[in-house]
């Protein structure tokens, strides 16, 4: 198994009140694959995919990856997010002062084996906006400079957080095609989140969740973005 | 409604805030406290005047004693060195040893014959003038280390009564009360008899100082029966203490003086001198010092008021800055403008109150500590703490620019449409510096792309750090300049001097040997500043004055003097020397950062003040038989008046200035707190304003360190910059303070700052701003990536 987890639980404490945002989640992902974590907003989601990615902490439980435990020590938790791990938010969360370019250069700078930029630029279509500042681009653009950032590091596993959450239909399949795109090409394993049913239907797994826990689990036929249903 | 948003945005901002409260409760309390302990030191003092009636002068009459022929003297040019040779003469306790008991008596015997045509004076002055007086001996005795100045208590009932502190008075012969050096109940030996001190207590005549600044004798004061003071034996110093009714009338007295003491002379041969050195000084030393104290206050808590409000200014507006999103919201939602401007007023207002309660509460505390601490050095007791609201009134008006400025920022903010103003919350634009620095960096490696950028693309913000960081230099470099004030007085008055030993003669003399000689003489400068005019011969060993020859009606005068009358060189200056006036050249300035004084042609000086043949009365050696008056022959003591070793002159200048340093390192300790609470400011700003960005870099799998690198350090050259541009600032607004200051308080004071001061200024800037940095970033390390991410939204 690529990732898994034992009983992880997260739970919130605000003025005394306890709040189990996750509980006893059990669940395993193998590599290459494309999985769908679906749920209503506040079901959970985030939080646990900032705890399988190392972003948050664990109340409780396990999490292998690749066979071993994730360490808790700050610099090896940087040390897997340097080398194996890609991320993609919603926000895009691009840095406001560099460049399109700019921003994709200084994540290729973490790895040894990146891919180059002229490929990557070429897998998100974003050739004509290289020198362009973030807040000249459109939200779709956005996301994919956010997604060519996360792999050009040619990262084991992406995680992506409402990807098309702030996009129209278009740009969304747009973005979608492009991760199923990436995951066809370098075999990535990609984790995407979403509240859109439309959606889960391009991954080869759906999980589903409801307060804080896994109520369903299925395999899936993966389904071309660009034909699905836009919830 | 928006004013309790922006309240509560007052809990998100804590740490700024109770910083921008502390900054302002540190300067009202700076600048009250030390106010408030002056006025409680001032009152004090008039009420310790009042209540022990002291006297306003103190007249003593003297014979024309002198070891030079009476032939010698041009009695029309008789001057006031001359009579303070005299006196000098009379008073020290030097000269007991070489009097025979019978020449004190015979001594003794004149004054009283003068007694009495003393009070026939008095009576016929009391008239025109209307005052009471009283006739105050004392006797003085040196013993050890210790001049013991002797009073009879039956002669201090009315005026200059000593204040009873502890014990009780003596009732019989053989109990004494003394001053606070001594132990109460334990007996003291003088002249080999016992005496049982009863009493501990201040004498209104010796508020200060207990050392002796000339000879370096501590000075202690014992007051006897009556009985007990006629038997005892010792110098014998004589004269009236006069109190006017009107203490204008004083002023007339003073006028008449000159021409008064001239008729006593010549119908009586009698002069009197009204006692300044000895007396009035001692009394009156305790204002001079309060109101230098408040010279420096005022200057230098102005200036610091200036700095602090600069800094909280900047702050509130780095605050309303970071709101633009919110302006920008309120004014979609339909806020009025000014609704939405003046919400902004909570910051400087909640701040300002707060600052202001605390400032008040602590600084009514540490008056009590900080008046006692400045009486210390004085003989008084301390019975008034005064606490208003004057100092606070005077302050508060300054911080009421705060909201006004924060007013202006933010009408300024407001009046921008409301969609530019989300879009430059969220978004910064791109200015023109940014793409020119991009186009000139183009082929650099891409760390320093990244870093150029990331300082220069929020210009605003960049400015804004900057300034905060300017804030704390300016304090940095203020505190060390100003922290060295004293020092450099002292040093640079000693500066061009090689002798190790002044000493200081009781009479004007004419034989020689191995020195350099020098005639010391008061005069006067428009009739009532009065300078030291020094005759020095043109060959001196031991100091030097000036390169050129000093010819007759030629003057070197010093830099305190230049100053106060901005003079240049080829002047001319007119100095009233015994009661004819001389014009004489200036033809150089020495340094010289006390009083005022001038060096002319020594010979020339002799016969201008009567003398047929060259004569002096101070000489610079380096002879080490002067170390102790006992290594030289009695004819030679008996002409000594005082011997000054060269350091004990630097320790009594450096103890005379004791209180003006403490003020001064007051000052400098609240100053630096203030900087310290600034760099922590800036550290927490940096790290705030690149949140976002550590945030990212850190998810992207970048290190500690390499973040440090790529964004923390960007400002650290900025640091550096704006330290050294802020020395040359705060030197010449320091030199613009310091002139007035000069003026007021008689003193040249060099503004300098050393380079091994730079460093260290450079070293407690960055030591602190990096441990402030540290600090704040392990405080965001605590909070998940994610949050950080969702927060920056
Ligand atoms: N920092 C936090 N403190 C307390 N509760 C939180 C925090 N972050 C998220 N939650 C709660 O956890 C639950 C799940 O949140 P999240 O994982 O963001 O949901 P989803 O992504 O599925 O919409 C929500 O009820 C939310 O209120
Ligand atoms: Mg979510």
């Amino acid at each position: 198994m690529f990732l898994k987890t034992v009983d992880l639980t997260k739970i919130y404490k605000n003025d005394k009140i306890k709040n189990v945002v996750l509980k006893d989640i059990n669940l395993e992902i193998k590599k290459g694959q494309i999985v769908v974590i679906l749920g209503p907003s506040g079901s959970g989601k985030s939080t646990l995919l900032n705890m399988l990615s190392s972003l948050d902490k664990k109340s409780k439980g396990y999490i292998f990856y690749d066979g071993k435990i994730i360490s808790n020590l700050d610099f090896l938790k940087t040390r897997f997010r340097k080398n194996k791990v890609g991320f993609v938010f919603q926000d895009c969360y691009l840095l406001k002062h560099l460049t399109v370019l700019e921003n994709i250069i200084l994540a290729k700078r973490l790895s040894k084996n990146s891919f180059s930029c002229d490929e990557v630029i070429e897998m998100v279509n974003l050739k004509d906006k290289l020198n362009l500042y973030p807040h000249q681009l459109s939200g779709g653009e956005r996301s994919r400079v956010s997604i060519a950032r996360a792999i050009i590091k040619n990262p084991e596993i992406l995680f992506c957080d409402e990807p098309t959450g702030a996009l129209d239909e278009e740009n969304g399949k747009k973005v979608l095609a492009s991760l199923v795109n990436i995951n066809k090409m370098k075999k990535t394993t990609i984790i995407i989140v979403t509240h859109n049913q439309g959606i889960a239907l391009i991954g080869d797994r759906i999980i589903s969740m409801k307060d804080g826990q896994i109520i369903s689990n299925r395999k899936n036929k993966r389904k071309n973005p660009l034909e699905i249903n836009w919830g | 409604m928006l004013f309790i948003s922006v309240l509560k945005s007052l809990k998100d901002r804590k740490l700024i805030i109770i910083i921008l409260i502390m900054i302002i409760s540190l300067t009202i309390t700076i600048y009250n406290t030390l106010n408030l302990s002056f006025d409680s030191l001032e009152k004090t003092y008039n009420d310790y005047l009042e209540k022990q009636n002291v006297e306003h002068v103190y007249l003593s009459v003297n014979n024309n004693y002198n070891d030079l022929k009476y032939q010698d003297i041009d009695f029309s040019l008789v001057d006031t060195s001359l009579k303070k040779t005299l006196l000098n003469f009379l008073y020290n306790p030097n000269t007991l040893s070489y009097f025979e008991v019978e020449d004190i008596k015979k001594l003794l015997d004149k004054m009283d014959v003068f007694k009495t045509k003393q009070i026939a004076i008095l009576k016929s002055l009391q008239a025109k003038y209307h005052f009471t007086y009283e006739l105050q001996q004392n006797k003085i005795i040196k013993q050890k280390k210790n001049n013991l100045i002797l009073f009879n208590l039956k002669e201090n009932k009315n005026i200059n009564k000593p204040k009873l502190i502890k014990g009780r008075w003596p009732k019989e012969n053989g109990e004494i009360v003394a001053d606070k050096s001594f132990k109460i109940n334990s007996t003291y030996l003088i002249n080999q008899k016992k005496y049982k001190i009863v009493g501990i207590i201040y004498s209104p005549v010796y508020i200060y100082p207990m050392i002796n600044v000339l000879n370096s004798l501590e000075d202690r004061v014992i007051y006897l029966t009556n009985d007990d003071f006629n038997l005892i034996t010792g110098i014998l110093n004589s004269g009236f203490a006069i109190k006017f009714d009107n203490y204008k009338r004083k002023m007339d007295f003073n006028e008449d003086n000159n021409d008064i003491r001239i008729k006593l002379l010549k119908e009586n041969n009698i002069d009197y001198n009204i006692d300044t050195i000895t007396r009035t000084n001692r009394v009156n030393y305790l204002k001079q010092e309060i109101e230098n104290n408040r010279v420096l206050a005022k200057y230098f808590l102005t200036l610091l008021l200036g700095i602090s409000i600069f800094i909280n200014f900047i702050m509130i507006k780095k605050i309303i800055d970071s709101e633009k999103n919110e302006i920008g919201n309120e004014k979609a939602l339909g806020f009025s403008k000014i609704y939405i401007a003046s919400s902004y007023l909570v910051y400087p207002i909640v701040t300002i109150i707060l600052g202001s309660i605390i400032g008040l509460i602590v600084s009514s505390l540490l008056v009590v500590p900080f008046t006692n601490l400045y009486g210390i050095g004085f003989n008084i007791p301390i019975t008034n703490y005064v606490f208003n609201f004057n100092y606070f009134k005077q302050i508060i008006k300054f911080y009421l620019l705060l909201p006004l400025f924060t007013m202006i920022i933010s009408f300024y903010l407001v009046r921008k449409k409301s969609l530019s103003l989300l879009k430059e919350g969220s978004n910064i634009k791109v200015n023109i510096l940014t793409k020119i620095i991009n186009r000139i960096f183009y082929l650099f490696p891409f760390d320093y792309k990244f870093k150029l950028s990331l300082a220069f693309r929020s210009l605003g913000k960049l400015i804004v750090i900057i300034f905060i960081i300017l804030g704390a230099s300016l304090l940095i470099v203020f505190s060390l300049i100003i922290s060295n004030l004293f020092n450099q007085i002292v040093d640079s008055s000693f500066e061009n001097m090689k002798f190790k030993y002044l000493i200081i003669f009781n009479s004007s003399l004419t034989d020689s040997e191995d020195g350099d000689y020098l005639f010391n003489v008061t005069g006067s400068i428009k009739n009532k500043e009065e300078i030291n005019v020094i005759g020095i011969d043109n060959k001196t060993k031991y100091f030097k004055v000036t390169d050129k020859k000093i010819n007759q009606n030629e003057i070197v005068i010093n830099e305190n003097l230049k100053n106060k009358y901005n003079l240049k060189l080829d002047d001319y200056l007119i100095i009233k020397i015994g009661n004819r006036e001389y014009k004489y050249k200036i033809i150089d300035v020495t340094k010289g950062n006390t009083e005022i004084y001038g060096y002319v042609n020594r010979l020339d000086l002799s016969k201008k003040v009567g003398y047929k043949k060259i004569v002096y009365n101070e000489m610079y050696s380096n002879d080490n038989k002067y170390m102790s008056m006992d290594n030289l022959p009695l004819t030679k003591q008996d002409k000594i008046s005082t011997i000054l070793n060269i350091n004990d002159l630097k320790n009594n200048l450096k103890k005379q200035m004791k209180n003006l340093t403490a003020s001064i390192y007051f000052i400098t300790i609240f100053s630096l707190l203030i900087t310290f609470l600034v760099i922590v400011v800036i550290a927490y700003v940096i790290i705030d304003e690149n949140k976002t960005n550590i945030a990212l870099l850190k998810i992207m799998g970048y290190s500690d360190k390499k973040i440090s690198k790529l964004v923390l350090n960007i400002y650290t050259p900025f640091i550096f910059i704006t330290y050294f541009i802020s020395i040359p600032i705060i030197k010449e607004i320091i030199k613009l303070v310091i002139n007035d200051i000069e003026k007021q308080l008689d003193m040249v004071f060099l503004v300098t700052i050393s380079i091994p001061q730079i460093i260290l200024g450079l070293i407690i800037l960055l030591g602190i701003y990096f441990l402030a940095i540290r600090l704040n970033k392990s405080k965001l390390e605590k909070i998940p990536l994610e949050i950080i991410l969702k927060e920056s939204r």
